[in-house]
């Protein structure tokens, strides 16, 4: 699709630009009013869940790490909390997804990689808070957290779904990645 | 787009789980245990499983109250008999420890109150 | 993600401070700001990396933290602790339970605008991951300027064709992999070096927070 460059294998190049997307997406999070500043949607694990497919598992790996330092670095917020809840958030997600696409095979679709990943990252969060910030009033919080959540995931891997069966794009990166 | 198999499977856990979360989080655990502390200035609320050491000032001095364990005691108090800390610990809800001459007095927090009547 | 960029004519950070000085002076700010244990000190520390953000450009709103706060304080007054100061609606509110309420929201808001002053996108890491990392934003940025509309009717249509476009751009560009990429048409290109008046900033700010620690 592209020359690789002396500097960058395609690959590594091809996970920068997947990275890039992830942080498009989290401006565009960002960008949706939520009474809460806590409450994640997700949409940035869309990348994600299109890479499981493409990408061998250490590149999957590392499009996590770019993504949550890269949201870090261009939001400022490497140093704050925030960046230690997005870390343990995309972590446990990350690793529930690559484990259960690989693990199940055929019996699961991008839809429960991406409900079982927000349930991850969500819980993950969650205890967070309560062991960091909000006590044990946390749990209040806990289960409209989950659900919107959970919503939230399904309509995540539905759309990647779907699009990982119509895209053109997905194909070319397919077979670059191979 | 077929839905398989783990795709039902992993929304039912998910609504599963916020379903368990949910009746565990808005149930009444009552208080928990607490520990009142009231005196003429004002009234302390504690935790007993937070072990804690409390200094209540009275008209006579101050009365030292120590939590851990998951009881409470009165430790010392300037009263002349004593009878606040000859009274030993309390832990279960309805049960109280009081120093008169000093103004202050214990008692524990919670939903089934055992100990109703004052018996001496 | 609660910080911006805005192109203001405040950019006092980056004309006088080379980014990886920025983030040391505040990572040396940090213990000062944790372990200050005195809440109206902490207080004024907040204030005062609000307004060090602001003054860097960045866009500060003040209802997030603001409720995030109210929040934070809420749940810890959940689990009284101390003296009851007063009660409302029948729960009580503890001397405590507030304070240690207080202390986290001021914790998390405190280092959220701290982190805002200090870690700015140019920040580049050293080696083939600061590379990569360089070779990401420099992505990101294209995705960002790409200006045909979004069609609503086919999103998966529109997306697959905008990903296409995208990534061709970047083909024929075959931008510069030599060490940390920069964007060939970028933005505000950040200061090369940092100036005296940027030091003293540095140590001013550090003596100030450092000296309130000390003190307490």
């Amino acid at each position: 699709m592209r020359r690789s460059t002396p500097f960058l294998s395609e690959r590594l190049d091809l996970v920068a630009f997947f990275a890039a997307l992830c942080l498009l997406l989290s401006t565009v999070e960002y960008l949706i009013p939520k009474p809460m500043p806590f409450l994640r949607l997700g949409l940035a694990n869309l990348p994600i869940l299109l890479a499981l497919d493409a990408f061998p598992l250490p590149y999957i790996l590392l499009l996590i790490l770019l993504k949550v330092l890269g949201q870090g670095l261009v939001a400022g917020t490497l140093f704050s909390y925030v960046f230690l809840f997005s870390l343990a958030g995309s972590l446990s997600s990350g690793l529930v997804m690559i484990g259960s696409f690989r693990l199940l095979g055929r019996s699961i679709s991008l839809i429960g990689v991406s409900v079982l990943g927000a349930l991850a990252s969500n819980i993950a969060q969650l205890v967070l808070a309560a062991l960091l910030v909000f006590g044990r009033g946390a749990w209040l919080m806990g289960p409209p957290f989950l659900a919107l959540g959970t919503a939230a995931g399904l309509l995540v891997g539905l759309f990647a779904r779907k699009f990982a069966e119509t895209s053109h794009w997905l194909r070319l990166v397919r077979e670059a990645a191979r | 787009m077929r839905w398989r198999l783990f795709d039902f499977l992993s929304l039912a856990a998910a609504l599963a789980l916020v379903g368990l979360f949910s009746a565990y989080a808005y149930q009444d655990h009552g208080s928990g245990s607490q520990l009142e502390i009231s005196s003429p200035q004002g009234r302390w609320l504690y935790p007993l499983d937070r072990e804690a050491r409390v200094s209540i000032q009275g008209p006579l001095g101050r009365t030292e109250v120590a939590i851990e364990g998951g009881r409470a005691r009165v430790l010392d108090s300037p009263c002349p008999e004593k009878l606040c800390i000859a009274a030993g610990a309390v832990s279960l809800p309805g049960a109280w420890i009081a120093c008169l001459p000093n103004q202050v007095f214990l008692r524990v927090l919670g939903n089934d109150e055992k100990i109703d009547a004052i018996s001496f | 993600m609660k910080g911006g960029t805005a192109s203001r004519p405040l950019r006092l950070a980056e004309r006088h401070l080379r980014p990886e000085h920025l983030f040391l002076a505040g990572l040396g700010i940090l213990p000062a700001f944790l372990f200050q244990g005195q809440l109206w000190v902490r207080a004024a520390q907040v204030f005062l990396f609000m307004a060090l953000a602001f003054l860097c450009g960045r866009r500060i709103r003040l209802l997030p933290p603001a409720l995030l706060t109210l929040s934070i304080v809420a749940a810890n007054l959940a689990t009284p602790y101390g003296k009851v100061l007063l009660s409302v609606w029948g729960l009580p509110v503890t001397l405590g339970a507030l304070q240690t309420g207080l202390l986290k929201a001021t914790t998390m808001v405190g280092l959220f605008y701290l982190s805002l002053v200090t870690v700015r996108p140019e920040l580049r890491l050293p080696g083939r991951f600061g590379g990569l990392l360089a070779r990401m934003i420099y992505y990101f940025e294209l995705i960002m300027e790409d200006d045909k509309r979004f069609d609503r009717r086919d999103p998966f249509g529109g997306l697959d064709a905008l990903l296409i476009r995208v990534h061709g751009e970047a083909s024929k560009s075959g931008e510069g992999a030599c060490g940390s990429a920069a964007p060939a048409g970028g933005r505000r290109s950040s200061a090369a070096r940092t100036t005296p008046a940027g030091l003293a900033a540095m140590l001013l700010l550090g003596a100030l927070n450092w000296g309130a620690l000390v003190l307490s």
